[in-house]
């Protein structure tokens, strides 16, 4: 599946392409965005996917499960290869069929602001609190658009893979039996591309079941969240800044390293709390606020980096008070610090 | 005139201090009594739960039918599980208690394996009976004598906050206080945790002695030839300046930590290879990452790129994650379209120059053989058969896992999807048994506190 997808040819794209937006807004950068990727392009596509209803998650800058779904759903709605990867020819060919403002989003990213489905809908409308789904989109298309709050038109499936000289039609039907249940599909879109436009969605009065929203987000490493790592972060560097970075992950490794042992609490705030576990837990250290070098060695540690090679103990043999410490078989010395289990 | 009104202000002073004085120790008094307040909380309801523990395997060892033996059982885990949770309040870090947690690890991790799986299909055996009686035995003698420490400490008055501070002086504590009375429970608790099962399986779980083992044959090289192989690796010139140390005897291979500097001071590479082979275990390069120039994409080639230049082909990407300037990678080795997850490898590209950052192989390096039994005996469709109806199945693999039990088993790894969630659901290829079900996590938004 992770073969690069760089097969279709613009031209044939832009040859079988009915219409496109007039208002090209900036494209992507050159890279092929893949699952896990983060940042502009990736909330760029996002807002395109769901702008053409593939994507109906929350836009948040990250490609996730979620995103990886849609954009395959995507490539099979086209007859591309199914791989997952977004490339060149996927990139042009959203860039033709959508329309994307660029400023809009990414200032309600930064506000963290809810607002409604991006899509077609004037922006105006959209700010609003409650609104309208985005026109000219949705789901005639895929099985599935996201699997996502029972709004795809998943009935007009032989429509999927067409030409998009018809594609227009399978949106319309997918409005007709899709999500927007019929309501206010006759208000005109001034803004929208013709092809999207025929029959569908301004301004809705009633809340629609799409609470779409922009938010940025973190990746992070499974099982944990992004306050176990501020926790963690808070720790390391209570306990070891000064020291050298591995020294700094092997201290986060030696957290997660407790907790996988059945003589420790399993989480990682009772493996920190632990009374007379750490002494920056003990003297108030662990309140200091972190900086990214800590951060950066627990977010190494839990991706699976372990330097103490399986410790669960460290010290510093200058300081160290308690004698019984010493006789640990000792692993490594990195730092200041002697690792031991 | 003057002195009486000097007088009279110092006096007012030395009153005020007083009052200062008298409210700052109400106030330290208060805090420490509600400090000592939280352990004595932990260590009445230990007791009180080893209490239940006891009553409870006595229970489970009475009960014949299925359903109700499921029922105690279950509470035995979760009382095992409180329990070890209280051990954790306690300031034991520094007085040896491991005996007693990895009892009650152990006796949570037996009730919760019999208490889930299907008995009437697979009834207890006579081994796991006698087990339990074991437990049951134990259970009672540990409760026995965390009663006597428990009325002991109420007769005299004890204070866990002067045990914190005798072990923070490093005085020893002498016989007959709390700690002593602590460490005798946890001798004894030392008897019962050895006789156990986890180092009959043959197979360790821990990842070092695997290694150990499995580089057991091989040359045994020296420090110099393990340098080179530590600069090779790292793609460096011989000319970088290295220094070598042996790591401890705490583990169980022998091994060097290689500390590598660039000539030109930013770049600091650390690695840990074997003695014997000298495999690279991990490698860490710590250096300022600036702005990232090249994709995710991008980056995920180069990985693999590198890790096929160092001689390891036919890996498979499987999961990919950008944290701002890094990109991690996870690789699998793929034999006959079945993926080795118990083999991973792990690589990690700074994402301004495409250089490695991260490298850890250890799981590699200690599991990576051939196997033999790759050829599932269910068809991929009877397995999605036994996905729940509601799921929809968008990715399928196969792909041998470390099960709960830590066996290696073949499975179909299945991506599905259920009202906008993923799952990652791992069949076992053989019987259709639902090894592992798991949601995968998604992206977390960023819970901005300042956004209004």
């Amino acid at each position: 599946m992770l073969k690069s997808a760089k097969i279709l040819s613009m031209t044939a794209l832009t040859a079988t392409l009915l219409l496109s937006i007039p208002q090209t807004s900036e494209a992507f950068s050159d890279q092929v965005i893949q699952k896990g990727a983060t940042g502009d392009d990736v909330v760029e596509l996002q807002a395109r996917l769901q702008y053409i209803g593939y994507y109906n998650d929350t836009i948040d800058g990250v490609f996730g499960w979620g995103t990886y779904w849609s954009v395959q759903e995507y490539q099979e709605a086209f007859g591309m290869e199914i791989d997952g990867l977004v490339g060149d020819d996927l990139k042009a060919r959203l860039d033709k069929t959508t329309n994307y403002d660029e400023q809009f989003v990414h200032e309600a990213l930064e506000n963290g602001r809810k607002f409604t489905h991006y899509g077609t809908t004037p922006l105006e409308i959209q700010k609003g609190p409650k609104g309208s789904k985005g026109g000219g989109t949705s789901s005639g298309q895929s099985g599935q658009p996201s699997n996502q709050e029972g709004t795809s038109g998943g009935e007009t499936p032989s429509n999927e893979g067409q030409p998009p000289a018809q594609s227009g039609q399978g949106q319309d039907q997918g409005q007709d039996q899709g999500q927007d249940q019929g309501q206010g599909q006759d208000q005109g879109q001034p803004e929208a591309a013709p092809e999207q436009q025929p029959d569908t969605g301004g301004e809705v009065p009633e809340e629609q079941n799409n609470e779409a929203n922009i938010q940025k987000a973190t990746n992070v490493p499974d099982g944990f969240s992004e306050n176990d790592i501020q926790i963690m972060s808070n720790a390391v560097y209570g306990e070891a800044r000064g020291e050298p970075y591995v020294g700094q992950v092997a201290v986060a490794a030696v957290i997660i390293n407790r907790m996988n042992d059945s003589e420790f609490p399993n989480t990682a705030s009772g493996v920190i709390f632990e009374p007379r576990a750490f002494t920056a837990v003990a003297d108030g250290q662990i309140y200091l606020t972190p900086d990214e070098t800590a951060r950066k060695a627990v977010l190494d540690a839990i991706n699976g980096q372990d330097p103490s090679n399986g410790a669960t103990y460290y010290y510093n043999p200058v300081t160290a008070t308690s004698g019984w410490i010493f006789g640990r078989p000792t692993i490594t010395q990195i730092g200041k610090h002697v690792f031991a289990n | 005139m003057f002195r009486a009104i000097t007088i009279a202000v110092l006096s007012v002073a030395l009153l005020g201090t007083g009052i200062f004085a008298y409210q700052t120790h109400q106030e330290k008094e208060a805090l420490a009594i509600s400090h000592e307040n939280n352990y004595q909380r932990a260590f009445h309801q230990l007791s009180y739960h080893m209490d239940q523990l006891e009553d409870e395997l006595g229970a489970s060892l009475a009960t014949n039918g299925a359903s109700q033996f499921s029922g105690s059982l279950s509470e035995v885990w979760r009382i095992s599980s409180l329990a070890h949770n209280e051990m954790g309040e306690l300031p034991l870090g520094m007085i040896p208690a491991k005996e007693t947690d990895q009892y009650l690890a152990n006796v949570a991790e037996f009730s919760y394996e019999t208490a889930v799986r299907d008995r009437n299909e697979e009834p207890l055996t006579n081994e796991e009976y006698d087990k339990l009686e074991n437990f049951y035995s134990q259970a009672k003698e540990i409760k026995h004598d965390l009663r006597t420490v428990q009325a002991q400490a109420l007769n005299n008055d004890f204070r866990w906050s002067d045990v914190e501070r005798d072990l923070m002086s490093d005085q020893n504590p002498g016989e007959g206080t709390m700690v002593s009375s602590f460490k005798s429970i946890d001798q004894k608790a030392k008897g019962f945790s050895e006789n156990n099962w986890n180092d009959d399986a043959g197979f360790s779980l821990d990842v070092n002695k695997r290694l150990a083992k499995a580089v057991k044959d091989k040359e045994k090289l020296s420090e110099e030839e393990i340098i080179k192989k530590a600069k090779a690796f790292l793609d460096l010139p011989n000319s970088v300046d290295a220094k070598a140390e042996k790591l401890g005897e705490g583990m169980p291979y022998k091994g060097y930590q290689v500390v590598i500097e660039d000539s030109d001071g930013e770049r600091n590479y650390m690695i840990d290879m074997t003695e014997r082979g000298g495999l690279p275990v991990w490698a860490l390069q710590s250096r300022d990452i600036t702005e990232p120039k090249i994709g995710l994409n991008d980056a995920s080639e180069r990985a693999k790129e590198f890790l096929e230049d160092k001689g390891i082909t036919d890996v498979q990407l499987v999961d990919s994650k950008q944290y701002d300037t890094i990109g991690t990678f996870q690789f699998v080795p793929v034999k006959d379209d079945v993926r080795l997850y118990p083999d991973a490898l792990i690589v990690e590209i700074a994402l301004d120059d495409g250089d490695l950052v991260g490298f850890k192989g250890a799981n590699y390096f200690a599991n990576h053989r051939e196997r033999h039994d790759l050829s599932p005996a269910l068809t991929l469709d009877d397995a999605l058969d036994e996905l729940h109806p509601n799921l929809k199945s968008r990715e399928e693999h196969l792909a041998i896992i470390e099960n709960q039990n830590g066996d290696e088993v073949l499975t179909y790894e299945i991506f599905a999807t259920m009202n906008g969630d993923t799952y990652r659901i791992y069949l076992n290829a053989d019987t259709g048994f639902e090894e592992e079900v798991k949601r995968m996590q998604e992206a977390e938004p960023v819970y901005d506190v300042d956004v209004v």
